[in-house]
């Protein structure tokens, strides 16, 4: 493979899973390489820097002064503004960021989501014992993603008669470059219609608060103000977006590293919860389900010898780093004990560290275990559907049937 | 092992055995030292790993990273000798180490 000829914006390129050879290819040959956009709506925007190995990565993720995330996270170009209402503190910098972040930090820290695990309990149980009932089902729709979908919408204050909306949004808002969820351009109208729908509950809770997250942002103050209903909007569609998609994803595709690798499944079923810590961060590490973030070189510089100028994008793709050979021993393979396991799943670091991952590391176990417990020898029943996306690697589809010739 | 003491705000210490290549707030958190909140898992996310080296020791450690320095300006009473435990990864010649705990993290 000619890793010249590897361009990452190019839709071809992100059809079925990831090509795994290609970001090979670029971490031997050609590790920063730079990438203009295709045709298609995004043409004519600035390229940028595309880092493939993980020490590149991490210098970049952990130098928030020389590599920012103003004006944006986005791949694109996109003003601030238009930036901080997709992805509000996450495109921000600085005390501003830290004082945003700080307000929900504490209560997605590793004590803050106990709070919140009966709930998650209950839900997995529902859909694991659904699935085992019908005994074959889209483990993509059915059980993995509904379940942080409910999550996340119980602790921000959605009604469940809005959670498959709220999934439906998020996903065409993450994955919508993906041309069968609308593409590039159809992006900014899913963001928006998730802030108007947080902007409308914050407004509800203002008028009669219940024990939710959005009526709880209406009792914080920063910098000697309380939130307007608008940006308690753009922070309900934040976490939402954030919670869903990505734990949705880590949990379809468990299923699948549990048909493709049955050794490692039965092992974790000796010890469901035991081996849950080690073996979630393994998923996330060969999943990554966001794929890359971006950031911007605030002055002229230089990365293993590349210069980089001050503006330009720099592209950390943290699916390439999580496979680096050099980190990780066999990289490719689905190793629950995998120990030392430093992965860049929730980013490479820093002060924009995944603020969601104690969350996902409270709900992943729960799911594997239930999984474990009650939908032995999965099997393929139906080609699985992958997300044609270079942002998230989600699974649209994965038809499975359980416990074929087992007396449950 | 090398004995790291930790000295609350109220004077009282506590003296806990550190194993070589975890981190001081690893140690810490598993024993209770609730003035090290972690909110962020150890990430260098959150400044609520802080704390404050006795002077003398402050040179014996090996230097701030460009992250750990972006994150401690946020932190609450920050002092010249202060760092962020999650970011200390303990070494046999940290035996003796002496940390302050703050009363506040940010």
């Amino acid at each position: 493979m000619d890793a010249t000829k590897i361009n990452l914006t190019d839709p071809a390129f992100w059809q079925g899973p990831v090509n795994f050879e290609a970001f090979a290819t670029l971490r031997r040959d050609l590790p920063i390489s730079w990438h203009d956009f295709c045709e298609g709506p995004e043409h004519g925007m600035t390229g940028f820097w595309a880092l493939t190995r993980y020490d590149d990565i991490v210098t970049v993720s952990q130098n928030s002064s020389l590599f920012r995330n103003q004006p944006s996270t986005y791949i694109g170009d996109q003003s601030e503004e238009e930036a901080q209402h997709e992805g509000w503190f996450l495109n921000m910098d600085g005390p501003r960021h830290f004082m945003l972040r700080s307000v929900v930090q504490k209560i997605l820290s590793p004590k803050g989501v106990e709070r919140y695990r009966a709930n998650a309990e209950a839900h997995a149980t529902a859909l694991v014992l659904a699935a085992k009932e019908k005994g074959e089902v889209d483990f993509a729709t059915d059980v993995a993603q509904p379940y942080p979908v409910a999550v996340i919408c119980d602790f921000l204050g959605a009604p469940p008669s809005d959670r498959k909306h709220m999934h439906y949004l998020t996903q065409h808002a993450l994955a919508g470059d993906a041309p069968e969820l609308g593409g590039p351009a159809s992006v900014a109208s899913y963001f928006k219609e998730l802030n108007d729908y947080g902007t409308a509950l914050a407004r509800e809770r203002r008028r009669s608060p219940k024990d939710d997250f959005v009526s709880y942002l209406h009792t914080v103050e920063v910098d000697g103000r309380r939130f307007t209903d608008e940006e308690i909007g753009v922070q309900f569609q934040l976490l939402v977006t954030a919670g869903m998609e990505t734990t949705g994803t880590v949990g379809t595709h468990m299923m699948r590293l549990f048909m493709e690798n049955p050794d490692q499944m039965a092992l974790w079923a000796t010890d469901p919860d035991g081996l849950a810590a080690g073996a979630v961060e393994e998923m996330v590490r060969l999943i990554t389900p966001v794929m890359h973030m971006r950031r911007t070189a605030a002055e002229d510089t230089e990365i293993a010898g590349q210069k980089i100028a001050a503006g330009d994008k720099v592209v950390m793709w943290f699916i390439s780093g999580n496979r680096d050979e050099t980190k990780f021993q066999h990289p490719d393979h689905f190793h629950i004990q995998r120990n030392p396991n430093p992965h860049m799943g929730f980013g490479g670091g820093g002060r924009h560290t995944c603020l969601g991952a104690h969350l996902a590391r409270m709900e992943l176990p729960i799911l594997a275990k239930l999984t474990l417990k009650h939908l032995s020898r999965p099997e393929p029943a139906g080609e699985p559907v992958y997300v044609a996306s270079r942002f998230a690697n989600g699974m649209l589809s994965l038809p499975v049937r359980f416990n074929q010739g087992v007396r449950t | 092992m090398p004995k790291i003491t930790f000295i609350r705000a109220d004077g009282s210490q506590q003296v806990l055995d550190g194993a070589v290549g975890q981190s001081v707030m690893q140690l810490a958190t598993a024993h209770g030292i609730s003035e090290i909140e972690a909110d962020c898992g150890g990430a260098c996310a959150c400044a609520t790993f802080h704390v404050i080296v006795e002077p003398d020791w402050a040179g014996r450690l090996p230097p701030q990273g460009v992250m750990e320095a972006d994150m401690i300006t946020f932190a609450a009473g920050v002092t010249p000798t202060s760092r962020l435990s999650c970011q200390l990864t303990i070494t046999d010649n940290m035996d003796g180490l002496i940390l302050h705990l703050p009363t506040q993290q940010v």
